[in-house]
């Protein structure tokens, strides 16, 4: 049976959590570091790299993290022996991060399967540890359905990412641009988003008190997803690319839909002090309804330039602007909120001294808004990349800062607060 | 039977209303309103908790003998949230609105987390167990809502 007290211990999501933001500053540094390639062409291998530091590095850290929270007390999803279990799926998730990437700017080396092989390893086993308490889980409404997908979508991306740098490392064969496609598709619509989908489910009506999301909409989104993925990958598999573009706007819809959604709830919230977070997740589903819209034109434009264009703009609209965004906007919210549970049971009182201030979070939400707009211009005119590279640093730095403030606040806290009771 | 889940969970929607039109007057720096609506919400939580540890608690204890588990839990956040509250209301009272929305934001994550644990784990668990006893869950429910003011 669930016990209240299965919540894991904070270190296991906050080893996740303060990684995180060091992959957007690796991230925003490439694009500096290499201004004439990060933006040119999705199949440059700079360019490739930039997008798995946002992907493979910020976006994975932070998701896998909020899994090891949300599922047990959320989800009534119970997770094995998370300390344990964090020790592995952490460590090689970083390392394989980093080496991937490393793979991607000196080939050669075999980083890149290593890398690979490493963040298989990391998913892998966290998706087997997960997987029986996920099928069994208590709680019934779409957040959890839409996380089984998620989870479902992450092993499939993993998947086909290490058969994508097992070609890399040794030729690659004549279906590498569908496998690329695929694991695009299968990483941002069958991971990311209805993992997205699923929190927001969660929090969004609890944190600003609006009207729950439809449930039965998003139950039914929840199972026509993943089969509009596997049909999409089907038709893709056996060349029917044709069917495979019309079927892919199907994402489209669901993207716009959910980005419609949250937006309304946000507008019909009883909590009406504004904050930065809350002003993150609408920037963030702004960018979503944008990047649905770059999908359909990157899929259905018949002019190559245009597409090439669509999908480069996707990437950054997708993987910064929606998912960089909101884990950005969730850490505002959750970090504070872990923290002070924890400063609690610890009976250390819930009062945390020192974290950053409304303004220091609204800064990141502003310059991560930004960094987006810059990208998006400077993939137009590419003589913008090094200021919208700048303007990015500066975003994953801000986000790292007030990541780091809570925990050394709570650090802080901890050392100068005397208990006001037994500690349990 | 009317079941411990759907009355308690209905209450916490109610505290969150409140809660919400209290934030606002702290926001506006509107101390009177800010005060009345804080006062509100504070008696509107405090029978809740009430609610749960004098009816709901004891009764679910005994049935299961779970004297150190979920339930002993959440009494130990009642208390830390009612600490929260009288924080809040001195912060009002001293016309320090800015630390007052800061710390009341933190009471408002600290009552979510709760509601999410009672709604998910505890309230179904006091449904199974009580199923026998309507005349506790109808006693715990009649004292939910805003307690009469003399």
């Amino acid at each position: 049976m669930l016990e209240v007290r299965d919540a894991p211990p904070l270190s296991v999501p906050l080893r996740f959590f303060l990684g995180a933001p060091l992959f957007g500053i690796a991230g925003a540094l490439l694009v500096l570091i290499y201004p004439d390639t990060a933006l040119a062409s999705r199949w440059h291998p700079h360019a490739v790299a930039v997008l798995h530091c946002f992907t493979a590095g910020l976006m994975l850290q932070a998701m896998l993290g909020a899994l090891f929270q949300v599922l047990p007390v959320a989800a009534g999803s119970l997770v094995p022996r998370p300390r344990l279990l964090a020790g592995v799926v952490h460590p090689a998730s970083v390392l394989g991060a980093v080496l991937l990437v490393a793979g991607f700017l000196l080939p050669g080396y075999h980083l890149t399967g290593i890398g690979a092989a490493l963040l298989a390893l990391a998913c892998g086993v966290f998706v087997v540890a997960i997987a029986p308490g996920l099928l069994h889980a208590t709680a019934r409404d779409p957040a959890r359905r839409l996380m089984r997908v998620a989870v479902a979508g992450l092993a499939v991306a993993v998947a086909l990412g290490f058969a994508l740098a097992h070609q890399l490392e040794h030729g690659a064969g004549a279906r590498f641009v569908t496998l690329v496609n695929l694991h695009a598709l299968w990483a941002l619509a069958g991971w990311a988003l209805p993992l997205v989908a699923g929190v927001a489910v969660l929090v969004v009506p609890m944190f600003y008190i609006t009207p729950p999301y439809p449930k039965m909409l998003l139950s039914l989104a929840a199972i026509a997803l993943p089969v509009l993925l596997a049909a999409i990958s089907t038709a893709a598999w056996i060349g029917a690319e044709g069917l495979a573009r019309w079927l892919a706007l199907g994402v489209s819809v669901f993207a716009l839909g959910f980005a419609g959604i949250t937006y309304r709830l946000f507008l019909l919230r009883r909590r009406t002090r504004t904050d930065a977070a809350g002003s993150g997740w609408r920037a963030a589903m702004v960018a979503l309804a944008g990047g649905a819209a770059l999908l359909a034109v990157a899929m259905l434009a018949s002019d190559p330039d245009t597409a090439q264009r669509a999908a480069m703009a996707l990437g950054v609209v997708l993987a910064i602007g929606v998912f960089s965004g909101v884990i950005g906007a969730m850490l505002q919210k959750i970090l504070p909120f872990l923290i002070t549970l924890r400063l609690a049971a610890l009976g250390l009182g819930a009062r945390l001294t020192g974290g950053p201030g409304e303004r220091a979070l609204r800064a990141q939400t502003w310059l991560q808004s930004a960094a987006v707009l810059l990208l998006l211009i400077a993939i137009c005119l590419p003589r913008m990349v090094v200021f919208a590279g700048a303007v990015l640093l500066l975003a994953q730095c801000s986000f790292a800062w007030n990541v780091w403030r809570f925990a050394l606040a709570y650090r802080h806290t901890r050392a100068t607060r005397q208990p006001n009771e037994p500690q349990a | 039977m009317a079941s411990v889940i759907e009355h308690f969970a209905a209450d916490h929607r109610a505290c969150d209303e409140v809660f919400a039109r209290a934030e606002q007057a702290i926001a506006q720096r509107m101390q009177l309103q800010a005060a009345d609506a804080f006062a509100r919400f504070h008696l509107l939580l405090d029978a809740h908790f009430r609610a749960e540890e004098e009816v709901i608690f004891p009764a679910f204890e005994a049935a299961t003998g779970m004297t150190a588990g979920p339930s002993a839990v959440m009494r130990g956040e009642h208390g830390e949230m009612l600490g929260l509250c009288e924080d809040v209301r001195r912060l009002i009272i001293a016309g320090d609105f800015d630390e007052a929305g800061r710390l009341a934001d933190t009471l408002f994550s600290i009552m979510q987390a709760h509601n999410m644990k009672e709604e998910q784990i505890l309230y179904p668990m006091c449904d199974q167990v009580l199923s026998a006893q309507p005349q506790v869950v109808a006693d715990a429910i009649a004292r939910l809502g805003m307690p009469e003011v003399s």
